[in-house]
Parts: C-alpha cells; sequence; structure tokens
C-alpha cells in the first residue's frame, strides 16, 4: 500500500486540488475507512479556501500606465494632428491634409483654433527679485586665498606687536613712578642718569638699565653710560635685580669706591659687596660699565617683543658689541612642526 | 564655467528658472528658495558645468527640487488635514489665458513641467526628456495629454458659460 500514515497529507492536498490519479483516489478512501481518526480530521478541509477581500486602489490606475501610444490614450485623431499641428510635429503632407480637412469642417477647424489658446505664455513681468544676491564677485585662486590668508596673520601679528609695545612702554613708565620720589621729574631723572652723581644718596644709579623709556627720548647721537647687567635670560636679570637693591643700601661703600674710580665708570669692588648677601650673591653681581647705544637699547626692546609674542631672538655677539649672528625661533611653528616640548 | 559667465547665467535665466519654479509651486517664496539653491548648486560645480549646458543644469535642478518641494509640502498639509495646492472655486474667468492658467493648476507634476519647459521654455522633446529624465516619446505623450486636458477645460468653461 503506497498511502499510509506517515504520507497521507500530500494525497490530501492532490485530492482537494482534484489533481489525484482515480487509483490513488481509491486507495486513499480505503485508508481513510480504516483510519478514522485521520478521516474525522481531514472532514470539511475541502471547504476551507481563502478569498481576496476587494479592495479599491485610492489612486486612478490609469495614472500608472506608461504608455507611448496615442492609440491606448484618449487621444482622437483629429486632437492628434491639432496638437501636432501647433507643436510643429506635422509633416509637409500631413499639414496640407489637416488643412484641407479645417477648410471643409468647422468642427475641425474650430478645435484647432481651440488648441491653439493651451498655448501658455510666460508673464515677462514676472522677474527674480534677488539677482544681484546671486551674482558671484569672482573665483579667489589658490594662490590669492594664500596671500590673503598670510597678511591677515601678518596683520594680527603686527597689531599684536604694537600693543605689546605700547603696554612695556606703560609698564615702564609705571615703574619709574614708582622708584621715583614725588619731586623728581623725568628731566632731572634723566640727567642723574646721565651724570652719575655719585655723592647723592639716591639709589636709581645701579637701577639705570629700567629706564628705558627715558633713554629713548634723549638724543640718539648720545652715548649714555649706564651699568649693564649681561643681557641674557629674563631669570638671570631678575635675580640682578634683586640683588642689586640691596647692594644699594650700602650707601657709604658705593660712592667710596665710585670716588675713587676714574668717572664716569663705576666698578664696584668685590670686597666692597654686602657680607649679608653671602659671597654667591657677590659674585653674580659684579657690574660692569658698559658703552650702551641707542641700537643696543634698540636690540633689546626687539628681543623682549618678541619674547611676549612667542619668538626667541638670540643675538650673539663679538667683543665690539657687534651683532654677529641672529637666530630666531618661533614657538608656533615648534609647535605646528612637532609637538615636542620647546627646547630652551 | 568663469565667475564672469556665472554672473551672465545669473542674468539670462534667474527670471525664467523663476518663472518655472512658481509655476510649478505657486509660492513665491518657495519659489525664490529654488532658484536659490539651482544656483548654489551651480556654482559648488561651476568648474564641471559648461556655460553651454548652464541652462539645461539649471533647469533640471530647478525641476527637481520642484517636484521634491511639492511632495514635501503635500505630505505635511496632509498630516495637518489641510489641502495645500488648491485651486480656485472661482468662476470669475474673464478670458481664455486666465481658463488655461487656473487648468494648468489641476496638471499632474510631470505633465505640467514637460509643458512649461516646451512652452515657456521652448524645449525640443529631446531636451526635456534630458531635464526630466523621461524618454522622448513620454514626453510628447505628456505634452499631448496635457494639452488635451487643457482643451477640456477650456470647452467645460465653455459650455458652462
Amino acid at each position: 500500500m503506497t498511502i499510509n500514515r506517515n504520507n497521507y497529507e500530500l494525497f490530501i492536498i492532490d485530492y482537494i486540488d482534484g489533481r489525484l490519479s482515480p487509483e490513488l483516489t481509491h486507495e486513499l478512501m480505503a485508508f481513510l475507512s480504516q483510519n478514522l481518526d485521520v478521516a474525522q480530521e481531514l472532514d470539511g478541509i475541502a471547504d476551507i479556501k481563502v478569498t481576496p477581500t476587494p479592495v479599491t486602489i485610492p489612486f486612478a490606475k490609469e495614472t500608472l500606465k506608461r504608455s507611448t501610444s496615442f492609440a491606448e490614450s484618449s487621444i482622437t485623431e483629429a486632437d492628434y494632428f491639432c496638437i501636432a499641428e501647433l507643436e510643429n510635429d506635422l509633416t509637409a503632407q500631413e499639414s496640407m491634409w489637416l488643412n484641407e480637412l479645417k477648410k471643409n469642417h468647422t468642427e475641425i477647424a474650430s478645435l484647432s483654433i481651440l488648441y491653439r489658446k493651451t498655448k501658455l505664455i510666460a508673464n515677462q513681468s514676472e522677474t527674480f527679485p534677488r539677482k544681484a544676491s546671486l551674482k558671484h564677485s569672482r573665483i579667489t585662486p589658490t594662490i590669492s586665498r594664500i596671500a590673503y590668508a598670510t597678511a591677515s596673520i601678518a596683520a594680527v601679528l603686527l597689531i599684536g606687536i604694537y600693543i605689546n609695545t605700547l603696554l612695556i612702554n606703560r609698564m615702564d613708565s609705571s615703574n619709574l613712578v614708582a622708584n621715583q620720589s614725588p619731586t623728581n621729574t623725568p628731566e632731572r631723572e634723566n640727567i642723574q642718569a646721565k651724570t652719575f652723581e655719585p655723592t647723592q644718596p639716591n639709589n636709581n644709579t645701579v637701577q639705570e638699565p629700567r629706564r628705558k623709556p627715558i633713554l629713548q627720548h634723549s638724543n640718539p647721537t648720545t652715548k649714555v653710560e649706564v651699568d649693564l647687567v649681561d643681557p641674557v635670560p629674563k631669570i638671570t636679570n631678575r635675580i640682578s635685580e634683586e640683588e642689586i637693591e640691596p647692594i644699594v643700601a650700602i650707601e657709604p661703600r658705593v660712592p667710596k669706591t665710585v670716588l675713587m674710580e676714574a668717572k664716569p665708570n663705576i666698578n664696584i669692588n668685590k670686597n666692597n659687596s654686602p657680607t649679608a648677601q653671602g659671597p654667591t650673591i657677590a659674585k653674580s653681581i659684579q657690574p660692569q660699565v658698559k658703552g650702551l647705544t641707542i641700537g643696543d637699547i634698540a636690540l633689546k626692546g626687539v628681543q623682549k617683543l618678541a619674547q611676549s609674542v612667542g619668538i626667541n631672538v638670540d643675538v650673539k655677539k663679538t667683543d665690539g658689541n657687534q651683532a654677529k649672528k641672529i637666530v630666531v625661533e618661533s614657538r608656533l611653528l615648534a609647535v605646528s612642526a612637532t609637538i615636542l616640548p620647546k627646547e630652551e | 564655467m568663469t565667475a564672469e559667465e556665472f554672473n551672465k547665467c545669473v542674468d539670462l535665466y534667474s527670471d525664467s528658472i523663476y518663472r518655472f519654479a512658481l509655476k510649478m509651486l505657486k509660492n513665491t517664496d518657495l519659489a525664490m528658495d529654488n532658484v536659490q539653491d539651482c544656483f548654489e548648486r551651480l556654482w559648488v560645480k561651476h568648474r564641471e558645468v559648461d556655460f553651454a549646458k548652464a541652462k539645461s543644469y539649471l533647469f533640471t535642478s530647478a525641476y527637481h527640487a520642484a517636484i521634491d518641494s511639492i511632495r514635501k509640502e503635500k505630505r505635511k498639509f496632509e498630516y495637518a488635514g489641510e489641502a495645500f495646492f488648491e485651486t480656485s472655486t472661482s468662476n470669475g474667468y474673464s478670458d481664455a489665458k486666465e481658463i488655461v492658467d487656473k487648468a494648468v493648476e489641476k496638471l499632474p507634476e510631470i505633465k505640467k513641467s514637460v509643458l512649461l519647459l516646451r512652452d515657456y521654455e521652448g524645449y525640443s522633446y529631446e531636451e526635456i526628456g534630458e531635464i526630466t529624465g523621461l524618454n522622448e516619446s513620454q514626453v510628447k505623450v505628456y505634452i499631448y495629454r496635457a494639452r488635451l486636458f487643457l482643451k477640456e477645460q477650456l470647452v467645460s468653461i465653455d459650455n458652462l458659460i
């Protein structure tokens, strides 16, 4: 027997669909009569059918159709020829034929006139109001852009340097005001700086290097003799300034030394250095008297400005105090190039 | 295309694109935005687009932007339960041109755009096909059907009067 309890479902489906052969149908019936539980299970299965529910499309079906044939659309021959005439799609022969038709049939002529009215005419008074905003002045090439960027950066740097100069001037002048007694005028101070009156107990003699504004205002041709601490790192200068001030406090000795030495140089004897400060400080002081020109002052100014902007300007000098080599190192460039900590 | 040529394009085509966009969108603000976007797109691509092809490029941009805007606005107003592109219910037509203008607004977007490109700009079927992405035959059929629709509107109004 072909049909058993394991495969009867296949035969049942074919039986419902009407595709089962008479022999197998007979065999299936015999099987079902022997297996009543299966026959009971399948009772009425043939009546179960899924039927589609009627659905109406919410839009016109015609709009979905794509046709390039006029026959399928609702355009009649008369319409077609009238539209074709309007669109200049007619051949010479077709055009002649249509003209004949129009003469003989007034409705074709009126149809042609009607179609001519469907020709759209633009309203020329409607113009775009923001035309000017659409225009572009010119295309900036890459080189020009780079040039603009460089110029902008240079301008910003110059402004920064200028502001810095102003600030330094203001700070220096305020320092001077703080150091001076109320009776001292800038003119008098200037004279003091030039003459270095040693007998005067005023301590301005040692602090002279900090008086840049006054010196800058002086005549460029005059040479000013001042004490100059070695012009290198800022920290050293600061230490020396701190150290210098206590020296001034030893009033009786400094003038003596100065008096002993020939004017205008001021040599502070090592032995005369203050005992309270200790020997190391005394060593570091060693003030030297140098001829300071306007060029030197300008150079120091440039160094200070460059430091404040972030550029190190190192000037190596010869014995004659002439610039030999100038090394400029920009912090910005160093950072952008390597991202390593700046080498001191 | 150079900047000078681009500016020439602005002088030559901005008005016609604006009219086209206005007719498609029926909203001056949207039409102006459409024109602005088209020229912005052209400027971005001005090195690649040839001056001779600029008009076609602009109209293609305008067409696609207009279709997008219409769909977007329709969707927006459908949610709000309003009809965005409402046609006038007034029957006070003065002449055939006005009737045709009103009837054009009732045309589906594609038919309307091909008809506008044909009548306003005088483009050939092939050029309209390039702009709209349709083939020549489709463009022709759309134009013919649009004209038939306009004629029927004219006839129905005539009958009404």
